[in-house]
């Protein structure tokens, strides 16, 4: 496959990455953030996939793996603990914040 | 015409000091975490990118994912939002750590120059003498064999990092409240599909870390991934160390590591493998440190947002 | 560039547009909700597309099977990542947006 193309894409996926930073430091709540966490953990799994194809080196694909397994995980505690219920099981107090 | 790879290594370098400078200079204790996750995950994709994919896959396993965890679970259980409005050092000392961290940086500068000039380090050495360990993974070889101490007293600095935590823990008493998470049927189920794929991936991981990238810390971590979700699916699960089973296996990593470097020592010094069944040994100990990184990742994960429960609950075994 | 070259390239290119557009509605739409919707739906079907474009590439049977079984955890994390969130901000009382 021709190189220029993989690279291309590699530098596509970059650019919509930056987007995400964006969203990052703009959103107003909490969740947009972690949204944004989360974006960068799929494109993530598609840049490491494709740099698995780029540089020939296939034991990136054990990372992509590792990576789509671990981001739930973050993206769970930030619902549960950080945002979720305290000790009544009432709401949390924070809804926006700065 | 440029080359695209260095405009997409442009990119990426352009990105990790964008997101390194939001994330310390956000007055905004979330927003620091969050863009330190995703800071980390740009800085696996560096590594792969300098050819090091054991350092990659261990930093999307705990940068990525369990440190993220950690920091959130905190975050959650003290809430402190910071509202400075950035008045920052007294005037001399900001002079002052420019000038430091502007050192370290030339620094750090010059010596990677020289070593990508003149390929200094022990890479050459290394593979040279890759027979003699063993395995086929260079890196792995140097972990565990080659500089096996590093590793076995990284081992014992965990497991007293996890005491330290539970101290502190029990030290604050009662204002640290186990949080009781309501159980989210959801989660459960999630937690169903996930946890056999996570144990699988580990085991996985350890033993392909002898020819591939791999090993016992990325295992551990996904272990210690797997001990988050369950924890947090509101599962009574209880990981504290009080309890002997699960104490057990904190230790068991450094205590069989231990152990077998003293067993060797009948033949040889100590943790100086025979080279004819190196590679089980180490497979051995690699396992018992995967699990034990596993548990201590996430009973320290319970000690930070506050999920060890009470005393007098009842408490399982962590599986 | 062979046939498998041009699909292979097809389908990534396929991919790249529903991460662009997972991005851009990351970025433009009003509320949490329809982010959400952006993000985990675009996303995921843009890494389907990236996979089948490198399953085309892939030297064997346990390389093409890793892939899939990346595909499928990266829509059951994401799926229940995003029904977490969703449910954590109606319970902190975040409206969705009722512009029309």
């Amino acid at each position: 496959m021709h190189e220029w193309t993989i690279n291309a894409a590699l530098t596509f996926m970059a650019l919509s990455l930056c987007g995400g930073i964006i969203r990052v430091v703009r959103g107003p709540t909490r969740a947009d953030r972690m949204l944004s966490a989360q974006l960068f953990g799929s494109s993530g799994v598609a840049l490491l996939l494709l740099l698995a194809q780029s540089m020939k080196m296939p034991a990136l694909v054990d990372a992509a793996l590792v990576l789509t397994l671990l981001t739930a995980v973050a993206s769970c505690t930030f619902a549960r603990v950080v945002w979720g219920y305290d000790k009544t099981g009432s709401k949390a107090a924070h809804v926006v914040d700065r | 015409m440029i080359e695209l790879p260095s405009v997409f290594d442009g990119l990426l370098s352009l990105s990790l000091v964008l997101l390194a400078w939001f994330a310390l200079h956000s007055k905004d204790l979330f927003l620091g975490i969050v863009l330190f996750v995703m800071f980390g995950i740009l800085v696996a994709v560096a590594w792969l990118r300098l050819h090091a994919p054991d350092i990659a896959l261990t930093e999307v396993a705990l940068g990525a994912g369990l440190t993220g965890a950690l920091f959130l679970g905190t975050l959650g259980r003290t809430e402190v939002v910071r509202r400075d409005r950035g008045q920052g050092l007294p005037g001399g000392r900001h002079l002052l750590t420019t000038v430091l961290v502007s050192g370290l940086g030339i620094v750090l500068c010059v010596i990677t120059a020289r070593l990508a000039a003149g390929g200094g380090g022990m890479g050459d050495l290394v593979r040279v003498r890759l027979e003699e360990s063993g395995v086929e993974n260079p890196v792995t070889a140097v972990i565990l064999n080659f500089r096996g101490y590093d590793t076995l007293f990284e081992i014992g600095v965990l497991f007293l990092a996890l005491l330290g935590a539970h101290a502190l823990h029990q030290a604050a008493g009662a204002s640290t409240e186990s949080l009781r998470l309501p159980r989210d049927s959801m989660l459960v189920i999630f937690v169903h599909i996930m946890t056999p794929v996570l144990i699988l991936t580990a085991a996985y991981l350890v033993w392909v870390g002898d020819h591939r990238p791999g090993g016992a810390f990325q295992a551990g971590a996904i272990l210690g991934g797997a001990g988050v979700i369950i924890l947090l699916a509101g599962v009574p699960v209880s990981l504290r160390v009080d309890h002997f089973r699960l104490r057990l296996v904190g230790v068991l990593g450094f205590a069989v590591f231990l152990v077998t470097g003293t067993c060797l020592m009948v033949n040889g010094r100590f943790l100086e493998y025979p080279v004819a069944h190196v590679k089980w040994l180490l497979l051995v100990v690699e396992l018992a440190c995967a699990l034990s990184i596993g548990f201590i990742l996430s009973s320290l994960f319970a000690a930070c947002a506050s999920l060890l429960h009470p005393s007098g609950e009842r408490g399982g075994r962590r599986d | 560039m062979s046939l498998t070259d041009s699909l292979s390239a097809g389908c990534i290119f396929l991919g790249l547009m529903f991460f662009a557009a997972g991005t851009i509605g990351l970025l433009r739409f009003p509320d949490v909700y329809t982010r959400l919707h952006a993000l985990t739906k675009a996303d995921n079907l843009g890494l389907g597309f990236v996979v089948v474009g490198l399953i085309f590439q892939g030297p064997g049977w346990l390389a093409v099977a890793k892939l899939l079984l990346i595909w499928v955890l990266a829509l059951i994390s994401s799926a229940t990542a995003c029904y977490l969130v969703a449910h954590s901000a109606l319970r902190t009382g975040i409206r969705p947006e009722k512009r029309r």
